[in-house]
């Protein structure tokens, strides 16, 4: 049986290099490489043709949210596993809409994290338990009139990258599309959102979860 | 099943109180088996064991249990409608619904979801996942097992709360 294929995406090298010691002790799975952020994750991708990707949620420059619409949209069938310690429900929600097919807290076990590699290698899909929690509730309660819903996936990645101080310039450069677009998403995302300058972005960010003080 | 290379210990939920179940099924033997699987476990006490009816409730009751497992082989021939009222009754109760895996239909999660049960694993799982499944319930988070995650995730997608394309 051939193992299976695995690139850890994560900027942080020590943690990196711990969870490749992890999972190479384990016969069916193979660490083929690692990156330190969304664009490096694209072209390792793109290099070394993994089954899964291990993949963080916050790095610097295009992040792991960016990383896994640009993956998805080019490689439908990737099969990509967030590994992160950021569980606010904002993030975990457009992450699994975006088409991560797994999702795992860093505070899970090592059991936890085979069972989810394994798990999505076979096709199925996997959450954490808390993460189902979120995932759950989300479904139950249905759709809601939140502004934040109405936002298109780039409108949303732009809000997170103006609340975390990026110009319109270093974002355009990290989504690889023109300033003059980046400005279009950014003010419609603010129009969608009754916000009016930076400060009120930064302060909705933090108040929804998008982003916060200690993020990892 | 590939090998693993060498042992590593790890506890995924410390619970220092143990954990009290109480076993609902209309199966003699799904009842008296479940309990033997969860004899050798330390945190876990069976506290009664009861027919998947109405009689759940006085159990509940009696036995204050913090987790029930409520065998439900066949969706439609178990009286599921008790879930709801006991959930209204027993907001702190954890429960985790077992049942056979072509029983795990989108509407068939979605209804128990909304019904208030925490937790659905399905026969063919393992016992161990059956005991992480209960521990998880307990500790207050939400279990699904692997056809039930595909379930869960695809129904929330299926309802477009977040736009996943660009406009431009």
């Amino acid at each position: 049986m051939s193992s299976i294929r695995v690139l850890l995406v994560d900027d942080h090298a020590l943690f990196r290099a711990g969870i490749s010691s992890l999972l190479n002790m384990y016969d069916d799975i193979e660490v083929v490489g690692e990156a330190g952020n969304g664009d490096e994750a694209i072209q390792a991708v793109r290099e070394l043709n993994p089954d899964v990707v291990l993949m963080d949620v916050s790095m610097p420059g295009m992040n792991g949210l960016v990383a896994t619409r640009y993956l998805m949209e080019e490689r439908p069938d990737l099969r990509i596993l967030m590994l992160t310690q950021y569980s606010h429900r904002e993030y975990v929600l457009s992450l699994l809409e975006t088409g991560a097919c797994g999702y795992v807290l860093k505070q899970a076990a090592d059991t936890d994290l085979i069972k989810a590699i394994r798990a999505v290698h076979q096709g199925d899909t996997y959450l954490y338990p808390p993460i189902a929690s979120i995932v759950t509730n989300a479904l139950i309660s249905g759709k809601t009139s939140d502004p934040l819903r109405n936002l298109s996936a780039r409108e949303r990645e732009v809000l997170i990258f103006v609340a975390q101080g990026y110009s319109n310039r270093e974002i355009a450069d990290i989504l690889h599309i023109s300033a003059k677009t980046v400005d279009v998403h950014r003010t419609r995302m603010m129009n969608k959102l009754g916000l009016h300058n930076v400060a009120e972005v930064v302060r909705y960010a933090i108040h929804r979860g998008l982003i916060e003080s200690d993020f990892d | 099943m590939a090998g693993r290379k060498t042992i590593i210990t790890s506890s995924h939920i410390g619970i220092m109180n143990p954990i009290n179940v109480l076993i609902a099924s209309n199966s003699l033997i799904v009842r008296d088996g479940i309990e033997a699987l969860l004899a050798d476990q330390e945190s876990l006490v069976v506290v009664g064991k009861v027919d998947a009816d109405k009689r759940v409730l006085e159990a509940v009751e009696s036995c204050e249990p913090h987790v029930l497992v409520f065998h439900a082989h066949s969706l439609k021939d178990t009286p599921i409608d008790i879930l709801e009222p006991l959930r209204k009754k027993q907001p702190g109760l954890a429960i985790l619904v077992t049942g056979y895996p072509r029983e795990v239909k989108e509407n068939s999660v979605l209804d128990l979801l909304h019904r208030g049960v925490n937790g659905y694993v399905c026969e063919r799982e393992t016992v161990d996942d059956l005991i992480m499944a209960i521990r998880t319930v307990a500790m207050g988070d939400t279990y699904l097992c692997r056809a039930a995650t595909n379930v869960v995730l695809k129904q929330y997608r299926q309802m477009n709360l977040h736009p996943t394309r660009s406009v431009l």
